[in-house]
């Protein structure tokens, strides 16, 4: 269990691609991180350069204060699932759990203990003889998170671990990782582009776009007051409403929408949940012009003049496409952004 | 319907065509001794002389001999073509090392470099190293260097598997060489075998360094012995077909045995070169 | 903890020493004296015998050993001396033809015997036939070697053949009219098919051969100096017109079918012809079975005089012998001593150079030798032997190529022909003449070129490598430049460094049988005389036919091949094991069989255009089908090829195809527009793979032509043999394949550069 400091990491490529940039983050001991962003923001390059894969181009990695920007990767003592388990497809599940044990020197007697105990504990003792090929998407998944902990690392790192699953795996795997993490309470660095994974693994959250961090905080932190318009519109689903228009004295005006703002005069833009539009007498007019029933929830997606709002009501309603409503954004639970620098405005 | 005959019936004249001059060897192989090309034993009335096998070997000289010596060059070759080869396409495609595109590009440039250029100085070579008329010349140039065109298939196969294992391999604790040993050329069984065969193949059927190299009766291979059947005079046709035959046979077997992963590995050279 | 991360590394480390001691195997080390010999084929009869000689001399001399090489099965037996001469094996006596003797003497390679003979009190030149004893002495009459056998050209007969003419037997002193008539009479169509059955004479044609009808029309060669031919002489071209006459006007004669090789009987062991000849005694090993009818040996027919020529093996010392004395004393007590002198009679090998063994019972009444075996001796007072010649075979060659235009396709005129042979050697004389004032190159400019060479490729390797790794990256480049070891060792050993050399040897005049440092250095020379060399221009032309023919045919076969295999079944399994077989054969096999496909007489081909009423073709005696022969066979053995487009098929997504057909698109349009695009890609692969290996054909030609008819099928590769391990011009042989590279580097290029206006790749998401 380790404490990890990034401080300053950048990467470049010789293209001149800037991968990451000056990021600074750190990871208490025993804590569970989510990295996550959109594909190509950055979060499996800080991964693997914590991991020793990949060379920060500058700055520096500690691992309980001491660096470990010299260590190849075998030396860090952290462990890795990869998003399609990398698991060694010649040798059977107990090689591919004893491998990294046999490269340290492990003697075979606690090898094969410790083995066993892990299989025990990810309920793999009957696949132990299974090559990889033989095994399900569930139980690749385990083999590649046991060869991980079967080294009791000081840290764990996950790179889209459950990407390859279904959607019904997914949930259970969430549920078991989340569990082994108690019990282990190993420090965890968990990347996924998944904001759902996100909210439900992480004690913290650290949102990654284009190499640089927007936002970390704990999971309602980050959903309740986004730092950045890019994170308001990534966490949440169905995602927040972003309309760009333009505050004039204390009104905010796009298209027909008009909501009272203490944000300075110039254009904005606003956020707001599709929960968080209640539909009522007053408000602005709207037009349905979609209806999606997802069973316990419909979504409807209104215009108001060329401005298109998605709000979510609970359970069943009987609206249909054509019909006019008056909608009104509930003014507690509103967002503003500033249009060019996505930064939040505070209010 | 009839395109599909038709289809069948251009498969099965394909065939023989190409199956002709194969069988016709093993035909004039049977004819009787001094008849030349007459007189088949397919003929009314004709004979099967299957004594002329064991002419025909009793004639290549020690045949044993021959054929111990034509399998430890074609079983060397092969163990150092596979080493030099499979470690130098690892490195090229998994490692990251200065001048790796570079040199990899002279990899790919030494493919179009034909054999006869170097030829005369490799014998200079060799005599300098007082080593003609052993089989170093037959087997180093397989162990140094290899061939490019297989440390090529190597890269491109080692290329094609996924990346996350050699950083698994990396996060395990698993050095460059360690990863290529337990991880990688394990995986690359069906291009080992591939390469294998291949080398087999042209070491078996390798004409030129035997022919410019050894000397001693006791070091010949067999194709040697078989040349030696044109210029020893009275030659007989069915000997010399006999013999052919003989040292035909161990290579049809090969890929009759070896099909499947052959055709792989063919595969991947058509897909991937 | 991590430092047992590369442990157990142990199979690889067995992999290695098992690779180290295997190359270990080395010859036993040499004991204090031992000769080496390599004077017979371990397939003759004989071979026990000279082995129990051998040990006999062991048993006279305390402390050395005997080793009897075969000079047998390696093809090419006088090629195989000297590559064994070039390699620098301990050779200390060898059997070589008395043509090659002063090429040897040219390069100093032969030991001179004179001081030993002068030193053995118990040698009388008289016990050895004196004309041979003459053909063993060097320009200072100095003895360098002791004949083995020796025979005559003379004329074989069949006698019952002879007997049905109704004309009298033939003399000794028979004339070029008589043996006309004799041939006349003995030709006959015998089922009345209109073609001929029995011939007058089976002629040979090989130079020395020839040469006889030559010097019996009072023609030459060469002026007695060596330095300018007579070929253009009437002399010369007169005896050529006799021999066409005979073949082509009287149509008394059919060339030798030895001529190309032993393929079928000859017509006289066929009992098909009344004459055969010129040719020495070597044929009655192969006739002492014939007992369908009677035949005998004649001297040949005279013209204005009478001329034979003689074949002789000779023994000498290698100037590198470690033993001298004792390979002197072995060549004297053994191989010319009356008791192996007699085997060689008695096996059929020649007439004994020692005189007394050619006068006993195992020469004269052997029993496998014509009844007048004298004619053998009889004939020797008017027989030449070839002239002294550095370059003999070279000139032998050059003429031969001409001389298969004139006797075996008679596409030249006897007059044209001779003309061709007299200019081609005065060219070649010339260029001789011209290379004896070369510069020595200068001692150690090899080892300078080599190393500024390899210098430079570090320095560009040091220079362009970019920048050096992360610490943590340090081992992983350190494990990267350990495996790629063998390879890099490899690459300059076997590629870089032979490369340099072989740029260096291209503008020097080097023999192998020299020292590596007595070079000469002629510049650009070498260059310049590809230029002029007709010969090279015919071996340029022939291979870029070749590769014109084979490549596109190759690749249209294997491509249309791939197409009907394409559908999986077990037909198309079987089909496609027969289609790739010939492709995993030995160039060596797969020659083997096609000259029997290809036979003008009995071969497959020929067998069956006969049996529907055509004329067969004489595959690879005509020039202008030879190279479609060779070509037709490398389409046999495109199977690699069709894999490679088979494997390629089966890698087309078939939803192209679906969409294509949905699109209303027939057979034709889908395989035009959908498949073929789809396979430019491996299309270029077989045509750059195909083309390069089309220009570096070898081992068919070696083996069924020779490089014959004339020069028509004498490729490049073939040639830069010829010219650099049998004819020992290393620097011209290496000039042939530094333009063989750049052909092959410019053709290459060219196709790849053309690659992007007709290679389709499929969008991949990376390159």
């Amino acid at each position: 269990m380790a404490r990890v400091e990034l401080t300053g990491i950048s990467k470049r490529y010789t293209g001149g691609t800037v991968a990451l940039d000056a990021v600074d983050l750190e990871v208490a001991a025993g804590e569970f991180l989510v990295l996550v962003g959109p594909s190509g923001c950055g979060k499996s390059t800080l991964l693997r350069i914590v991991a020793g894969l990949v060379e920060a181009s500058a700055g520096d990695v500690r691992f309980d204060g001491e660096s470990v920007v010299g260590l190849e990767a075998g030396q860090r003592d952290v462990a890795m699932v990869f998003q399609n388990y990398a698991l060694y497809p010649h040798m059977s599940v107990a090689k591919n759990l004893a491998f990294p044990l046999r490269l340290a020197g492990v003697a075979r007697a606690e090898r094969r203990r410790r083995v066993a105990e892990t299989a025990e504990l990810l309920g793999l003792t009957e696949l132990l003889k299974r090559k990889p090929a033989q095994l399900s998407g569930g139980q690749m998944q385990r083999v590649a998170v046991g060869r991980a902990i079967v080294r009791n690392p000081r840290v764990f790192l996950f790179d889209e671990p459950l990407s390859n699953l279904d959607a019904k795996l997914r949930g259970e795997m969430r549920g078991e990782l989340r569990a082994l993490h108690e019990r282990l309470g190993i420090t965890t660095l968990y990347v996924t582009h998944d904001q759902a994974e996100a909210m439900t693994l992480g004690s913290r959250v650290c949102v990654l776009e284009s190499g640089r961090i927007l936002q970390v905080g704990n999971p309602l932190e980050v959903f309740e007051r986004p730092a950045a318009r890019f994170v308001a519109g990534f966490i949440g689903s169905p995602p927040m409403n972003l309309v760009a228009g333009v505050a004039r004295d204390g009104v905010f005006e796009a298209g027909t929408l008009r909501l009272p703002t203490a944000a300075p005069a110039g254009p904005l833009v606003l956020g707001v949940r599709p929960h968080d539009i209640e539909i009522g007498a007053d408000g602005s007019e709207a037009e349905v012009i979609d209806v999606e029933r997802l069973g316990t929830s419909t979504q409807l997606v209104c215009a108001l003049g060329p401005v298109r709002l998605t709000l979510a009501c609970e359970g069943h309603v009987t609206t249909e496409r054509g019909e006019r409503l008056r909608l009104r954004p509930r003014p507690e639970r509103l967002h503003w952004f500033d249009p060019e620098s996505g930064a939040r405005v505070p209010t | 319907m009839s395109a599909t005959t038709g289809r069948r019936i251009a498969l099965v004249a394909a065939g023989l065509v190409f199956a002709v001059p194969l069988l016709y060897m093993i035909e004039v192989s049977l004819h009787a001794e001094g008849h030349g090309l007459s007189e088949s034993p397919l003929a009314l009335g004709g004979a099967v002389h299957f004594e002329n096998y064991a002419r025909a070997l009793e004639r290549m000289g020690d045949f044993r001999r021959l054929l111990f010596n034509t399998v430890l060059v074609t079983v060397l070759s092969i163990v150092g073509q596979l080493a030099c080869c499979s470690l130098a396409g690892f490195a090229f495609a998994r490692l990251e090392f200065r001048g790796r595109d570079g040199l990899f590009l002279l990899v790919v440039a030494t493919m179009m470099l034909p054999d006869h250029v170097t030829a005369i100085p490799r014998f200079l070579l060799f005599r300098w190293m007082g080593a003609v008329d052993t089989y170093y010349p037959l087997i180093l140039p397989t162990v140094l260097g290899g061939a490019p065109f297989f440390i090529f298939l190597f890269r491109q196969y080692f290329l094609s598997l996924p990346s996350e294992l050699s950083e698994a391999a990396r996060v395990d604790g698993a050095s460059p060489l360690r990863a290529y040993w337990s991880v990688f050329l394990p995986l690359a069984r069906p291009m080992l075998a591939t390469v294998a065969i291949f080398t087999f193949l042209a070491t078996w059927n390798d004409f030129w360094a035997p022919l410019i190299y050894l000397s001693s009766p006791e070091k010949r291979t067999l194709t040697l012995a078989l040349a030696g059947f044109h210029q020893t005079y009275n030659t007989a046709v069915e000997h010399m077909m006999a013999a052919a035959t003989v040292v035909v046979a161990p290579c049809i077997l090969v890929y009759f045995f070896t099909q499947r992963v052959f055709l792989r590995g063919v595969r991947v050279a058509a897909t991937k070169g | 903890m991590r430092s047992a991360g590369s442990a157990s590394l142990g199979p690889m480390f067995a992999a290695a020493s098992f690779l180290t001691v295997a190359l270990m195997l080395q010859p036993a080390a040499a004991q204090e004296r031992t000769l080496t010999a390599l004077v017979e084929d371990a397939t003759l009869v004989s071979w026990p015998v000279l082995e129990e000689l051998a040990r006999d001399f062991e048993a006279r001399h305390a402390g050395v050993r005997v080793e009897l090489l075969s000079l047998g099965g390696a093809s090419g037996t006088q090629d195989k001396v000297k590559f064994m001469l070039a390699g620098d094996l301990p050779l200390d006596l060898i059997r070589i033809d008395v043509t090659e003797a002063a090429a040897f003497l040219a390069e100093e390679a032969l030991l001179d015997l004179q001081p030993h003979f002068d030193a053995d009190v118990g040698w009388d030149p008289s016990s050895i036939f004196s004309a041979p004893l003459a053909a063993c002495r060097d320009a200072e009459e100095h003895l360098f070697g002791l004949p083995q056998t020796f025979t005559p050209y003379v004329m074989y007969v069949n006698r019952d053949l002879l007997a049905r003419t109704g004309l009298a037997a033939p003399g000794a002193d028979w004339t070029w009219e008589d043996f006309l008539a004799l041939a006349r009479a003995g030709t006959r169509d015998t089922d009345g098919d209109g073609r001929t059955d029995e011939f007058g004479i089976s002629l040979t044609q090989w130079l020395q051969a020839v040469v006889p009808w030559v010097w019996q029309n009072g023609g030459e060669l060469l002026d007695a100096g060596g330095t300018r031919s007579r070929m253009d002489e009437p002399g010369f071209a007169g005896a050529l017109a006799f021999l066409r006459e005979l073949l082509f006007e009287e149509r008394v004669a059919s060339f030798d079918a030895t001529f190309a090789g032993q393929l079928s009987q000859g017509l006289f062991q066929a009992g098909r012809a009344l004459f055969y000849g010129p040719v020495g005694y070597w044929e009655t090993y192969r006739f002492q079975h014939i007992d369908a009818f009677a035949w005998d040996v004649l001297p040949l027919p005279r013209g204005e005089r009478a001329a034979t020529s003689v074949a002789m093996g000779i023994y000498v010392v290698p100037r590198t012998a470690r033993e001298p004395e004792l390979a002197y004393a072995f060549l004297r007590e053994v191989l010319c001593g009356m008791r192996y002198q007699q085997l060689m009679a008695e096996i059929g090998n020649g007439v004994p150079g020692l005189v007394a063994a050619a006068r006993s019972e195992s020469f004269l009444a052997n029993p496998a030798a014509p009844p007048s075996v004298e004619v053998f001796l009889d004939v020797m007072d008017d027989a030449r032997f070839m002239p002294p010649l550095a370059n003999w075979r070279k000139i032998e060659s050059l003429c031969q190529a001409e001389l298969e235009g004139v006797l075996l396709t008679g596409a030249t005129s006897a007059a044209a022909g001779a003309r061709a042979m007299a200019a081609k050697t005065d060219a070649f004389l010339g260029r001789e003449r011209a290379r004896h004032g070369r510069r020595r190159l200068p001692s150690g400019a090899m080892a300078l070129a080599l190393s500024v060479s390899l210098l430079a490729l570090g320095a560009v390797f040091l220079a362009r490598r970019g920048p050096a790794p992360p610490a943590a990256r340090a081992r992983e480049e350190r494990h990267a430049y350990g495996m790629i070891t063998l390879w890099a060792l490899g690459f300059v050993a076997f590629l870089f460094g032979p490369a340099v050399v072989s740029l260096v040897l291209s503008l020097c005049e080097w023999s192998p049988l020299r020292p590596f440092g007595d070079m000469g250095f002629v510049g650009g020379a070498n260059y310049a005389r590809l230029a002029s060399d007709p010969t090279f221009h015919a071996s340029l032309s022939a291979t870029a036919a070749y590769a014109a023919l084979a490549v596109p045919a190759g690749l249209v076969v294997a491509l249309a091949l791939a197409l009907l295999l394409r559908s999986p079944s077990t037909l198309a399994g079987i089909v496609r094991t027969a289609c790739y077989v010939p492709a995993i054969l030995s160039p060596v096999i797969v020659a083997a069989v096609w000259r029997f496909v290809f036979d003008a007489d009995d071969g497959l081909i020929n067998r069956q255009l006969r049996a529907f009423g055509a004329a067969g073709v004489a595959w690879l005696r005509e020039p202008n089908a030879v190279v479609p022969a060779f070509a037709l066979m490398a389409v046999w053995g495109i199977g690699a090829q069709m894999l490679v487009f088979l494997a390629a098929l089966q890698a087309i997504d078939p939803a192209l195809e679906e969409a294509a057909r949905v699109d209303g698109a027939g057979p034709w349009r889908r395989f035009w527009h959908v498949i073929l695009p789809a396979l430019t890609p491996v299309v270029l692969f077989n045509l750059v793979t195909g083309t390069i290996a089309a220009f570096q054909v070898f081992a068919q030609p070696y083996v069924m032509t020779q490089g014959g008819p004339g020069d028509a099928s004498r490729f490049l590769v073939l040639y830069l043999y010829e010219s650099g391990f049998r004819h020992l011009d290393m620097g011209y042989a290496s000039a042939i394949a530094w333009v063989l590279f750049v052909i092959l580097g410019v053709l290459s290029l060219t196709l790849l550069a053309s690659a992007r206006h007709w290679v389709h790749y499929a969008g991949r998401a990376r390159g």
